[in-house]
């Protein structure tokens, strides 16, 4: 991701009709798209995805491969996969640290995985399994965890050795770590200290609540990023040199509202380039 | 420690098959129910109506834990409906609504023709001589009901053909004729148009001179909307 610069922005069909071209109007450094959500977009979609992606580069982050999963990902979907990335001159692709589906059939969430050797072993080979399938090396997603399964490691020895043995870059979540910390109440800043940091490949941020009947922070991606998350935000980014970019899923609002987030995130990031 | 075992534990239990051990697995419970429910209801707007009208929730949630159990393959979200539909088709959890397959088929094939790749061609000139085929992209389906206007009380077939009309910015669904229905099903790609009609109207001792002009007509019209390409 070192060609990737700026700030990005998560591509939601909400927002076409709001994109131009022209040089007064708001376009993000890059946009990150989600191919289970465009490999078979609309035909209203597809001219305005189509000049999108002629004037502002596309970085890709799937949901569905599960790759803690028993089963290897399906090929006919792999080619679907690569040929999104392909025509659109995707570079760079991610997934999660987690898995959405048990022998082939879909949870549509992601779940999280025992922290175990046996487990980096077998994500190891599905990464390795794409990895050479997509032609790409791929980024993996630190993921939130409601529930923990039993496990003999801890959640940064599982995501550091996962990423040494699999060759594959981290896509940091900084609200994710955020979430898991008071959920499991840990120290963020810690967490992400023992990470592997040379391996982050970009950065999300998103929105979380505290959902007053399970009594924990839910990693909604429905509201404005919270202050603790653009702390940890700030944090980061004054240790490493990466993009960061907005994930927004639900309750999207317009272009025009999210551009307010992106601008304090630009504004973190200009911030820790001239003093980083 | 075998993961399989605890994975599968974890399925079970969020997918309502075995029962909830902890209150944090119930929170994924929740938000996979969340996520497998509000696709089927905003697919099938029609059949949700139904299923609060005559109090069939219990029918409904069981039904959707079976399918999450057993029936959702694909990893794309706008295909989970169809799958549902299909599940349904060969389960017994609305006994009673005997129209349900038909509602269910014709309310995805508006997700169904939304999805589907413009098939982009040079304008050319109609003629019968030439060849043509039914493009993908358009739903045909003969019904038991007439399934447009939801009125399930009497059974009798209508024949609706769906299609993108890129000039209205929708979908449209029309009435066919059961010769039409039944021309356009038979179709050959390999022959003219007008061999096809004159090989379809001797099946059927139609006369080709009665008829030909009507078949032309609508089969231009057909081809203006890229139904016929």
């Amino acid at each position: 991701m070192k060609h990737i610069k700026g700030c990005g922005l998560g591509l939601r069909t909400e927002f076409l009709d709001d994109i131009h071209f022209d040089q007064k109007s708001f376009s993000p450094s890059w946009w990150e798209v989600t191919p289970e959500n465009w490999i078979n977009m609309p035909v209203w979609y597809r001219e305005k995805f189509d000049q999108i992606a002629e004037h502002t580069p596309f970085v890709a982050h799937g949901v569905s491969l599960s790759l803690g999963s028993n089963k290897k990902p399906k090929k006919k979907y792999l080619q679907e996969l690569k040929t999104f990335l392909d025509t659109y001159n995707i570079k760079y692709y991610s997934e999660h640290i987690s898995y959405s589906s048990y022998n082939n059939i879909q949870a549509h969430e992601l779940l999280p995985v025992p922290l175990t050797n046996k487990m980096i072993n077998l994500m190891s080979d599905n990464i390795k399994y794409v990895e050479d399938f997509l032609g790409r090396n791929i980024s993996i997603e630190n993921a939130t965890y409601y529930h923990s399964e039993p496990s003999s490691l801890s959640e940064s020895d599982f995501i550091n050795e996962l990423l040494h043995k699999s060759g594959a870059k981290l896509l940091l979540d900084v609200n994710n770590v955020y979430v898991n910390s008071i959920n499991h109440s840990y120290n963020a800043k810690k967490f992400i200290k023992s990470l592997d940091l040379d391996k982050v490949s970009y950065i999300h941020v998103a929105g979380h609540y505290f959902d007053d009947e399970v009594q924990m922070l839910i990693d909604s991606h429905g509201t404005k990023v919270n202050y603790d998350t653009w702390e940890l935000l700030k944090y980061t980014l004054n240790k490493i040199d990466v993009s960061p970019m907005i994930e927004r899923d639900n309750n999207i609002p317009t272009l025009k509202v999210i551009k307010k987030e992106y601008d304090k995130m630009q504004k973190i990031y200009d911030k820790r380039v001239t003093h980083g | 420690m075998d993961e399989r075992k605890i994975q599968k534990s974890f399925i079970d239990q969020i997918k309502g098959k075995k029962k909830i051990q902890k209150k944090s697995i119930a929170v994924y419970k929740y938000l996979v129910h969340h996520a497998f429910s509000d696709v089927i209801i905003n697919a099938y707007p029609e059949f949700y109506e139904i299923i609060q009208k005559k109090k069939l929730h219990k029918e409904f949630d069981k039904s959707l834990y079976k399918f999450m159990q057993t029936k959702a393959y694909s990893p794309y979200i706008w295909e989970m409906p169809n799958e549902y539909r299909k599940f349904l088709k060969k389960s017994n959890f609305f006994k009673k609504l005997k129209f349900l397959n038909n509602l269910l088929h014709f309310e995805y094939t508006e997700l169904f023709i939304f999805m589907q790749k413009e098939i982009k061609q040079k304008k050319h000139s109609f003629k019968m001589s030439k060849q043509y085929t039914i493009s993908k992209n358009i739903t045909l389906h003969k019904y038991n009901y007439d399934i447009v206007n939801k009125s399930f009380e009497k059974k009798e077939p209508f024949y609706i053909l769906g299609y993108f009309d890129k000039e209205l910015n929708e979908v449209v669904y029309r009435a066919l004729n059961k010769l039409l229905f039944l021309f356009l099903k038979f179709i050959d790609k390999k022959e003219t148009l007008k061999v096809n009609l004159r090989l379809f109207l001797k099946k059927h001792n139609i006369s080709y001179k009665d008829y030909a002009k009507g078949f032309e007509q609508a089969l231009e019209e057909l081809n203006s909307k890229k139904v016929l390409i």
